[in-house]
């Protein structure tokens, strides 16, 4: 990241910290839910807007990592080291549902995601001794010094964790893995050519987006105080779908601008289910159809004035 | 002996509505590279329209089966239109075209829940459900018709490719566009006679479906076992694809069987995870892989 949008991040991330003691409950409970789907967001670009993959099931992931870490917090596990367990978990399913699907073409993951996605609802649903059933499962928030009030302390944790995974993220791009990334994005012939294995860095590119969005369900369990498999459910996935398709593929500032629009977009839409449901249906169409680079790459074409967008090679740079 | 040709027989009817929504997916991925994401929602489409032609508004037969046929052949040409468009003119990638036809079976979806509401809608037949035996098996008249209509929109489509100018000019284009397009045939047209086709077919499945599960929104789930039915075929193989149907309908049905019911439905995830990892491209394609 150049020097410029790096002060601008930090002044983002800065002027978020500093908002939070001063808004009210909802809108931070609003923000924290915003910065823990920049977590999923960043996870799903480089699935989609960088590798040229996608996943229809990617909230099952975020709900075993949901899971995970809450069951292992509530067995004493430290919060840290349980919001890893749950990154960790959702990653090893992820490798688990990736290597079959993987070895074909992008269509097959598509499906097969897809699928996973309802059996890992099932499975949420109908496993009652461990995850609680239908009526859910309670997580506590870790324990915070007591001088900040709990929501703003635990924003905070959101945030953080949100801003090194970001970091990671950029590192990532900018190195060995990251070129095979986006290579994949550009031509998978090229890639075989070049002697890298197509297979290998998709499976670390699904991998790694799993980790993500595992790590995102740890974060949003202790948030809500409570989960259960409705918020794991195919709407939930594809409105992380929505997260970079709307944003903006293969772009870093789309990526978190995609997560805040789609985290309040239920908040403007404020409608019956199946209204609201078509609404996800025709805005995912339309901006697939008519948006290619997203609301980002509108922004940046207006400000940057060049007759073209930057292209998705230059992610991370 | 009696019960394994029963579960064969009983499998038959399902599988053979697989066969027939898995041949929609494979002869537009043949065609134009794209798979429709909206299959499913085409099955539901075809069968609520079924349920209003016929069974609410007390029309014809025929009238039914003409308005199926229109809404399958309409859905795909609206979608195909604009999966072309988007790959012809803005040079869309293989996420967008799924993207994009996954928008129009979540909004079909969503209309469908607007419209009829959450609770299935049965479709009644004069095709009688008391079984009848045969050989050996005991088998309903309504799943006979099923299998026939199946086996019979099976041999027009083989005839249909095998024999007319038309269906030959459509394997032309899916082997090789820039030949085709040479030999002066319209690619774009064939692109749009495919989406047409294979739309047509999810809906026809839909129909078909209908007087066995009753319709509701969430029917279109149904096109994933069809989509692991044509990775059985290896996913550019018609026959494949009908085999493939079949195999998992009768695999299925003998699961249900012998194994536990609660398992039935699984078992097509677990057919697609297993075809997947020991033989990813089918058992009857050649060169699903281009390895470079």
């Amino acid at each position: 990241m150049r020097g410029g949008a790096l002060v601008g991040w930090v002044a983002v991330l800065a002027a978020a910290a500093a908002a939070a003691p001063l808004v009210g409950v909802y809108p931070l409970y609003l923000m924290s839910l915003a910065a823990v789907a920049v977590i999923v967001s960043l996870g799903m670009d480089l699935l989609m807007g960088v590798a040229g993959l996608v996943s229809l099931g990617h909230a099952a992931f975020y709900g075993i990592g949901a899971y995970t870490s809450a069951l292992a917090s509530a067995a004493g596990v430290p919060f840290v080291l349980a919001l890893l367990a749950g990154g960790v978990a959702a990653s090893l399913v992820g490798v688990v549902v990736g290597i079959p699907a993987l070895r074909v073409s992008g269509h097959y993951l598509a499906l097969t995601t897809l699928a996973f996605g309802e059996i890992a609802r099932l499975i949420f649903l109908h496993g009652e001794h461990v995850t609680g059933g239908a009526s859910g499962l309670p997580v506590a928030r870790p324990a915070l010094p007591g001088w900040i009030r709990p929501e703003v302390g635990y924003f905070y944790v959101i945030l953080a964790v949100a801003a090194v995974l970001a970091w990671f993220m950029q590192n990532v791009l900018r190195s060995r893995p990251g070129r095979a990334f986006i290579a994949l994005g550009d031509s998978e012939i090229a890639v075989q050519c070049s002697g890298v294995s197509v297979v290998r860095w998709k499976l670390a590119a699904f991998a790694l987006s799993t980790f993500y969005a595992g790590i995102a369900g740890g974060l949003f369990g202790p948030l809500i105080g409570f989960i259960d498999p409705a918020s794991f459910t195919i709407i939930a996935s594809l409105m992380m779908v929505m997260m970079i398709v709307v944003g903006g593929r293969g772009t870093f500032g789309g990526a978190i601008l995609g997560a805040i629009i789609i985290t309040l977009l239920p908040e403007m839409l404020r409608t019956t289910k199946d209204l609201q449901f078509m609404a996800f249906g025709l805005i995912l169409g339309g901006s697939a159809l008519f948006l290619p680079r997203g609301i980002w790459g509108i922004a940046e074409r207006l400000v940057v004035r060049s007759p073209r967008a930057v292209p998705a090679a230059q992610v991370g740079s | 002996m009696e019960l394994l040709l029963q579960q064969v027989v009983s499998g038959m009817v399902s599988g053979s509505i697989y066969a027939l929504i898995a041949l929609g997916y494979v002869i537009i991925y043949k065609a134009t590279d794209v798979v429709n994401f909206a299959q499913g929602d085409f099955v539901m489409a075809g069968a609520y329209t079924g349920i209003v032609t016929y069974s609410l508004l007390s029309l014809p037969f025929g009238v039914m089966l003409v308005a199926v046929v229109g809404i399958g052949a309409a859905l795909g040409l609206a979608v195909g239109g604009m999966v072309s468009m988007m790959l012809v003119r803005f040079r869309s990638s293989l996420v967008n075209t799924i993207i994009v036809t996954l928008s129009v079976g979540i909004v079909l979806n969503s209309a469908a829940m607007l419209v009829f509401g959450p609770n299935p809608y049965p479709l009644p037949t004069s095709f009688g459900k008391v079984p009848i035996s045969l050989g050996g098996a005991r088998i309903t008249p309504l799943s006979l018709v099923i299998i026939a209509v199946c086996a019979a929109v099976m041999l027009v489509l083989f005839a249909f490719f095998r024999f007319t100018r038309l269906g030959k000019a459509m394997r032309a284009t899916a082997q090789n566009r820039e030949a085709a397009a040479l030999m002066g045939i319209s690619v774009q047209r064939m692109f749009a006679l495919s989406w047409m086709l294979g739309s047509v077919l999810g809906a026809l499945g839909g129909l078909l479906l209908a007087p066995l599960i009753m319709a509701e929104p969430s029917m279109g789930i149904v096109a994933v076992k069809a989509f692991a039915a044509a990775i059985i075929g290896g996913f550019t193989s018609l026959p494949g694809a009908i085999v493939g149907g079949l195999a998992l309908g009768v695999f299925e049905n003998l699961a249900g069987g012998y194994v536990s019911t609660a398992f039935k439905d699984g078992i097509a995830y677990l057919v697609l995870g297993v075809i997947l990892l020991v033989k990813p491209t089918g058992f009857f394609e050649r060169r699903a892989v281009r390895r470079v």
